[in-house]
């Protein structure tokens, strides 16, 4: 399900913005006036991580849960008065072709004198974050995204948002069936 | 209201920074409380659950992953990208009416900074929280009392993060092994 296409989010100008906080006493406000800004497309992205299920909250919310420990996931926070569900799941991030390039790349700039740092992937953590709310006696709203943060050997993490239909579709298709043969 | 705004923000960055995460500067606001709150917190009509619920609902519009939800005491927390935090705490104010108090900070490689432009909070969450409520939002009096500033929670993203805290959470038992 993780594996196919996903919509990444280059964010280095946030890690500049980061980077030159020594320098800039107002580098805090500057980064969280551009990273918090609100999503130009976020009603797009409402719609598409958003469906109505037929069950109560509660019984959205238990087999939500099951279906996200059923994709390997850990459930790391639930807020049932809330309507939150949140949880993650780790995975190796290392490519050998990455490596063996970053490799080959500090190879070559040494014989041209140039120093250069490998960078390569090590380890990832999808994150999925799911929201209801009560529509009726037997009727829920459920709202569910998936993230990827992905750290290199260096230490730098950035995420990437997986807002491909594929990954909440997929996984509200699993709570439909749940609830199916579970009677709703 | 504190008579002494200067005595009661030292004590909050005290606190504040007391829940940053090992190895990592805490770097607390320079303004004054009242400056804080007058830009943190906001009366918004509605009861605590529902506020609450609208918290929730802006913060996922948002993009910020939810890391915590405490209904008993009204806090949400969560992370966008991966450097910015926010913590919200609503508290319940006489019939039909909540108080919403917002704290964020920045992350960067070895230092956590709390972020103190009244722009931030009033266009990138309370703008957004009034919206999602379809409710006007309001300053809050002076003689209302607002919940204290809520650090938010940390994430723990990279594999050194969740092994230190593994092994944090682990207690140890039993005599070494000879």
């Amino acid at each position: 399900m993780f594996g196919c296409s996903r919509r990444g989010l280059a964010l280095a100008s946030v890690a500049a913005l980061l980077s030159g906080c020594g320098h800039n006493p107002n580098w805090q406000n500057e980064a969280a006036l551009r990273i918090g800004a609100p999503r130009a497309n976020a009603s797009e992205i409402r719609a598409r991580q958003t469906q109505v299920v037929d069950a109560t909250e509660q019984r959205a919310l238990v087999e939500a849960t099951q279906v996200l420990q059923d994709l390997g996931f850990t459930v790391e926070e639930s807020a049932p008065h809330a309507g939150v569900l949140a949880g993650s799941k780790d995975r190796d991030a290392t490519e050998a072709g990455q490596v063996a390039a970053q490799m080959a790349l500090t190879v070559a700039a040494a014989f041209l004198g140039v120093r250069h740092q490998p960078v390569w992937d090590t380890d990832q953590v999808i994150r999925a974050t799911l929201t209801t709310r009560p529509l009726g006696p037997r009727e829920s709203g459920m709202r569910v995204s998936f993230e990827r943060v992905v750290t290199n050997n260096q230490g730098i993490s950035r995420m990437e948002e997986l807002t491909g239909p594929e990954f909440s579709t997929g996984f509200f298709n699993k709570v439909r069936s749940g609830l199916a043969a579970g009677g709703g | 209201m504190p008579r002494h705004p200067l005595i009661f923000a030292a004590a909050a960055a005290a606190l504040l920074s007391a829940c940053a995460q090992p190895g990592t500067e805490f770097v607390a606001s320079q303004k004054g409380a009242v400056e804080l709150r007058a830009m943190q917190a906001r009366l918004v009509p509605g009861d605590t659950s529902a506020v609450m619920r609208g918290v929730v609902a802006t913060m996922h519009d948002l993009g910020y992953r939810i890391t915590k939800a405490d209904a008993a005491t009204g806090t949400v927390s969560g992370t966008r990208s991966t450097a910015l935090r926010l913590a919200a705490v609503v508290q319940p104010r006489g019939a039909g009416q909540s108080v919403v108090r917002a704290n964020a900070t920045i992350v960067s490689p070895r230092r956590e900074a709390q972020v103190d432009a009244p722009e931030f909070y009033a266009r990138n969450f309370f703008e957004p929280l009034g919206a999602t409520l379809q409710r006007e939002l309001a300053a809050v009096p002076a003689e209302v009392s607002a919940p204290e500033a809520a650090h938010p929670a940390a994430e723990l993203n990279t594999a050194k993060e969740r092994r230190t805290a593994a092994a944090r959470a682990t207690p140890m038992t039993g005599s070494p092994a000879r």
